[in-house]
């Protein structure tokens, strides 16, 4: 919180005394226009030259479904489809060291997916909502721990 | 009077402070009429909201200093390492600034005309960057030490020492003229 002006410094007083008689300096002339002209050119920009928030509710939806589609097109379909191919031709076996990466996330994905199946069947109910609730009590704790040791070392003062 | 009409008048009234707040924190003609436009761009996006509000100068200025902050870090980021050598060359080429000023008990600052303030604007426009943006935050933008430090990511120290020195700069600088400029 800044000081009430009493109690500043006589410098910062005469340069708060000072700077407070600059005037506004006047926006350039032709100013109001241009920004009415912009305004004007931003609402007839096509939907597609918007950014995405922007877009009309149904475009946005389904632009949602097909990146949605895209993805699980490519861990679900494009990568098997690949390691199939892969020991047949060459341009396989590139593809599929350029798709490693990918196909290690599937791997990933699918096991993550697997093992939350296998707990939500055969762990009761209790269980897990203890085991979530201790995970969220450490992801807090360990938050505020980072809180406070960023408070304690790194704060500018 | 029609919602375009309101925004007109809206327009009217606050494109100096606006333009004059985004002018005193880039200093660079061409970049305050962009964030100055960008500013009331936003604010007929948001205009059912604010035309009702009675705090939209405050939501304006608000805006208008955000802009500026996050347009001097993405585009001058490049810069800051050259910038920050040449102020700091530019310190050293004045090392008895803190001695030239002998603070006393109270300074009084005159009346400006209208040239003479025009001269203080000028005089403020030529400090170095980190300075003058730290000094305006303060002393127009209203914002405190720690304030600033945050939102500029540097130290409180680096903070309240460019302030010093901006202040002293610009007694110094306006001292030949404080005779002329009545302060």
């Amino acid at each position: 919180m800044k000081p009430p002006p009493n109690d500043e410094d006589p410098l910062t007083g005469w340069t708060t005394q000072v700077l407070r008689q600059i005037q506004d300096r006047p926006a350039p002339a032709g100013f109001g226009i241009q920004v009415l002209v912009e305004i004007r050119r931003r609402a007839n920009l096509p939907w597609y030259q918007r950014p995405w928030t922007d877009w009309p509710a149904p475009q946005k939806w389904f632009s949602a479904l097909v990146f949605a589609a895209l993805m699980i097109g490519v861990f679900q379909v494009g990568i098997p489809l690949l390691e199939d191919t892969a020991a047949e031709t060459a341009y396989g076996q590139k593809a599929t060291t350029a798709w490693s990466s990918l196909s290690a996330l599937r791997g990933v994905g699918i096991s993550l997916v697997r093992a939350a199946r296998l707990s939500l069947e055969q762990v009761s109910t209790t269980h897990l909502t203890l085991a979530l609730g201790s995970i969220l009590a450490a992801w807090f704790s360990t938050l505020g721990l980072g809180a406070v040791c960023w408070r304690a070392t790194a704060q500018p003062r | 009077m029609t919602e375009a009409a309101q925004f007109e008048a809206f327009l009217t009234a606050y494109q100096d402070m606006v333009y004059s707040t985004a002018y005193r924190l880039l200093s660079q003609d061409a970049e305050a009429r962009d964030v100055a436009q960008e500013v009331f761009v936003r604010a007929w996006q948001h205009w059912p909201q604010l035309s009702a509000s009675p705090t939209a100068g405050g939501w304006l200025k608000t805006v208008t200093r955000n802009l500026c902050i996050n347009h001097l870090q993405r585009y001058r980021a490049r810069w800051k390492f050259f910038s920050d050598l040449k102020s700091a060359d530019a310190d050293d080429d004045e090392p008895g600034l803190e001695a030239t000023f002998a603070a006393p008990e109270t300074l009084e600052a005159g009346l400006l005309t209208q040239d003479q303030g025009r001269a203080l604007a000028d005089a403020m426009q030529k400090l170095p960057q980190n300075q003058r943006v730290a000094l305006v935050l303060y002393h127009f933008e209203d914002l405190d030490y720690v304030e600033i430090a945050e939102r500029l990511g540097v130290s409180l120290g680096k903070v309240k020492t460019d302030i010093h020195r901006a202040r002293l700069a610009l007694y110094k600088k306006l001292q030949p003229r404080r005779e002329e400029l009545g302060v």
